[in-house]
């Protein structure tokens, strides 16, 4: 890679080389079968380079592009954006432990899909063994990936990673009714047990087994760790440095400042070993970090990455993250993580004389989100009555301000969980909540 | 080419093999307010190979074009390993065909189009947005083309070399004022060249007057109304809530639903017909073939009323019993095909649409949208503005209008059907399977619907 970036040296002041590769293989069932199996190798390349002041990128797939791409990062540099930043000269510091946070499980990458098969056929077994009427689609997934990073000061890094995942969806068809539950884990290391997922699962589908009515009106919620993300993507969104600099985050500017209650912390946290979004280094060579967004309901910071950070006049956060090899760093998380209270979730619902949890949503993300409005299909959720799960609800839409709504958290759960490899959060309970139905 | 793919399929002990191989060239230019913020251009080759043997499938995914023959052989050893029942898969005459883009002759092709040139188009639209009132914070301008060249063979002997070319513009215009932040997204997409590109500034400054409206509206409250969509909102409804029940994937093996989606089941009263048809001439949905090779036809998803088709790959086809429709598609060389719409709309009724207010208490009259979502029978939709309609006029503005509900429940209540259709080709897509955003239109006249549950605050 350094040889590469070195012969871009005469053209432009610095470049950076950005390389990944990807090896999949998903596991695939459709209605109750093996359906497909899928090896998927990627390579990607990204060069930027800063010419004359300004960013020219340009991404591609071999190295035999190279040429092509370094013409044309050239060639968009001419209408580039003004370079605030440079590429770093050093990458990670002396006291950086090797090796941290790991994520490398070699176990992930030596999985047969003989195994990843056996796997798939205990889920749907054990869904079959619940109800035997059920429609069970499952998606077992390993994937092995390395990160390698080179620029034009001789700063270098790479690393290796692995994720496997388990991915189940069950349908529950009938006449005048359809139920479907999502469930999946996510990690870095093999061989996790199954249980905690087939826990979860058996729980909801007894919960939903009965169909019941419930009343429009302002009621008390709990949201459940997969539910959560309804309530803070708005808030991911107006953290993000880019949207503060640019004066459209309804967050910018209010750093200091308590917002939401106490029970409310909130991290970036790249460091966790083995989770979906922990890396040594974000992809433009900043060490990723565990950083507080949000602490006992202060705003305590926003994240960046280069670019945004030095327009702001702070430090980069260690969040220049790429959403793939096509784009360029932009400020992103790493993993998502709220802090645990402590109540457990029986305690969460035992004084509620009525409300709701909500458990999955439809659209998530599909309004107005730099807003904080939200308002959503509840698409499973159940209904609360003296302190008990009393069965599903249908037909029913939640809505409110996300931002506005946080002030009210009323507990938050002991016990967080991950949910999408990347986002780990406990379950939440909320006042009040607007629920509307059917008249 | 050709002999080349063909001779990395021959010889092969499977159903049924394909290799799809894809390049192509994109240029991406995106303003944020008057600023330019990133422009980047990037190249892509890459390809899959597909088998089926005794009903599984492998599917391998590469970049690398040097070694044809080892990917074959591994997508078959692949499914080899897992099959173990009968293939299904629908016969469909084998074509050998170039397939050139239906750029209008007066048209340009966007890749002889300067970065300069695009570039300043772009700036234009950012000023036009971001000048038309003090109340506009920010504008976001986003422009993406891309010229793909795919080449498709399978072991039965249809070869077709495509080029497609895709343009799309997204528009967003952010209002502020105070702690109150409202968008305004419209957007663009075409298969016909730069042309397009050229023509929207009145569309900017569209956007730009409605997030600066939406500082005016008010939240909608919470409850069960009647609502009249726009056709662009329409054509999302029927599109998500509809059109993915009629894709036969879901259904093939799974008799249950295939209960519940009936032919011949009368879902909704008899002025209601729905069509999808990738072989209109010219639009984003369209193309001769499908990504399995199948021609493109019209297919009635409702007729009067009536369920009356469904949408089919080779294999859903044949495991139903029933004729290709042509509707298999890959987003990019990344993924599999698998059952997707492309031109979806209700057709035209009789009513003046001004007519379907009329008579309507207090109802919504809801347009433009922000976004869709469906699973199975429960669909919910986000327009992106809206008004209430009190006795039959319509009056004051409204924001964050969600509309949600049972599909079978909704198809009934629709009570009009305007005469003012209309198929929008949006920037956005549709999103199945991992697979976004896949290029299709949406269209429908004004319709009304009755009994609709509205998301809002009490």
């Amino acid at each position: 890679m350094q040889q590469l970036i070195a012969k871009l040296s005469k053209r432009v002041k610095s470049g950076e080389l950005f390389k990944v590769n990807y090896k999949t293989t998903p596991v695939d069932y459709e209605v109750n079968q093996l359906k497909s199996v899928h090896s998927e190798e990627i390579e990607g390349w990204a060069l930027r380079v800063i010419k004359d002041g300004k960013i020219g990128f340009s991404s591609a797939t071999s190295e035999s592009q190279f040429e092509t791409m370094a013409e044309k990062a050239i060639e968009v540099a001419q209408f580039g954006h003004a370079a605030l930043f440079d590429f770093p000269e050093q990458i990670g510091s002396a006291q950086q432990q090797e090796d941290k946070p790991k994520l490398y499980d070699s176990a992930v990458a030596e999985e047969s899909i003989e195994e990843m098969i056996k796997i798939g056929n205990d889920i749907v077994q054990r869904v079959h063994t619940f109800n035997s009427e059920l429609r069970c689609d499952v998606g077992i997934a390993k994937q092995e990936r390395e990160v390698q990073y080179g620029n034009s000061y001789g700063a270098s890094f790479n690393y290796r990673k692995t994720l496997f995942s388990n991915a189940v969806m069950i349908q529950d068809t009938k006449e005048d009714d359809m139920m479907m539950l999502e469930e999946s884990q996510q990690w870095g290391k093999a061989n996790f047990s199954l249980e905690s997922l087939w826990e979860k699962v058996e729980r909801k589908l007894n919960w939903g087994k009965k169909i019941v009515e419930i009343e429009s009106g302002n009621m008390p919620a709990v949201f459940t760790p997969k539910a959560l993300l309804v309530l803070l993507l708005p808030l991911v969104v107006g953290l993000n440095g880019r949207m503060v600099n640019k004066k459209i985050s309804p967050l910018g500017g209010k750093q200091g400042q308590l917002l939401w209650n106490s029970f409310l912390s909130i991290y970036s946290d790249g460091t966790i070993d083995y989770a979906g979004g922990s890396a040594p280094y974000d992809d433009e060579g900043i060490t990723m970090q565990r950083l507080p967004l949000v602490e006992k309901g202060i705003l305590k910071n926003y994240y960046y990455d280069l670019q945004n950070a030095v327009e702001a006049g702070v430090e980069p956060t260690g969040n220049g993250i790429r959403n793939s090899f096509h784009s360029a760093p932009s400020p992103g998380i790493s993993n998502l993580v709220v802090s645990e209270g402590e109540a457990s979730f029986s305690d969460m619902i035992k004084d509620i004389k009525q409300g709701i949890v909500v458990d999955q949503v439809l659209g998530l993300g599909q309004g107005n989100i730099l807003s904080g409005a939200f308002s959503n299909n509840v698409q499973l959720g159940y209904k609360i009555v003296n302190g008990k799960i009393a069965g599903r609800i249908k037909n029913v839409m939640i809505a409110g301000n996300a931002l506005e709504i946080l002030r009210d958290i009323i507990a938050v759960g002991n016990k967080a969980e991950w949910v999408l490899g990347q986002y780990c959060f406990p379950p939440i309970s909320l006042k009040s909540i607007s629920v509307s139905t059917k008249d | 080419m050709r002999n080349r793919l063909t001779d990395a399929l021959s010889g092969q002990k499977a159903d049924y093999v394909e290799i799809r191989l894809e390049e192509y060239e994109s240029t991406n230019i995106h303003f944020q307010g008057k600023e330019l913020e990133k422009i980047s251009s990037s190249q892509e080759i890459g390809g899959n190979v597909r088998a089926l043997v005794k009903g599984r499938w492998g599917f391998v995914t590469f970049n690398r074009w040097d070694d044809l023959e080892k990917k074959v052989k591994e997508a078959v050893e692949i499914a080899t390993l897992i099959g173990d029942q009968k293939s299904y898969f629908a016969p469909v005459e084998p074509v050998v065909e170039q397939l050139l883009p239906e750029i209008p002759e007066s048209g340009r092709d966007f890749r002889k189009v300067s970065l300069t040139e695009k570039a300043s188009l772009m700036k234009n639209y950012s000023d036009l947005i971001v000048d038309f009132s003090p109340q506009i914070q920010s504008s976001i301008v986003d422009y993406t083309d891309r010229y793909s060249i795919v080449h498709f063979a399978n072991s039965e002997g249809t070869y077709l070399r495509e080029e497609r070319p895709y343009l799309s513009i997204h528009f967003t215009a952010i209002a502020r004022n105070g702690d109150d932040v409202q968008m305004a997204n419209e957007s663009i997409g075409t298969i016909r060249g730069y042309e397009p590109a050229e023509q929207l500034s009145a569309v900017a400054q569209k956007a730009a007057q409605r997030a600066v409206n939406l500082l005016q509206a008010k939240s909608v409250p919470g409850g069960e109304y009647t609502v009249v969509l726009d056709p662009l909102l329409a054509g999302v409804f029927i599109h998500e809530a509809f059109g993915h029940l009629s894709e036969a994937d879901f259904l093939a093996e799974d008799p249950r639903m295939q209960k519940l989606m009936q032919l011949g089941k009368r879902v909704a009263q008899e002025e209601l017909n729905v069509v999808d048809d990738g072989s209109l001439p010219g639009l984003l949905g369209s193309s001769k073939y499908d990504d399995e090779g199948v021609p493109t036809r019209k297919n009635y998803l409702i007729k009067e009323g009536v369920l009356s088709g469904r949408l089919h790959s080779r294999e859903t086809a044949a495991r139903m019993g029933e004729s290709l429709t042509g509707n298999a598609r890959a987003l990019s060389y990344h993924f599999k095909p698998i059952v997707r719409m492309t031109n979806t709309y209700i057709e035209e009724g009789k009513i003046p649409y001004q007519e379907l207010f009329n008579d309507i208490k207090k109802g919504i009259y809801a347009r433009q949208f922000y976004g869709g979502n469906t699973t199975f029978e429960m669909f919910t939709f986000s327009a992106g503005e809206g008004n209430l309609i009190e006795n039959g006029k319509i009056t004051e503005p409204l924001r964050d209008i969600t509309l949600t509900g049972n599909l079978f429940e909704t198809l009934y209540h629709i009570e009009g059907i305007g005469n003012d259709l209309a198929i929008i080709e949006s920037g956005g897509g549709c999103g199945k399977g991992g697979q976004q955003p896949l290029p299709v239109t949406f269209g429908s006249p004004h319709i009304r619907i009755r009994k609709v549950v509205v998301g809002g605050r009490h």
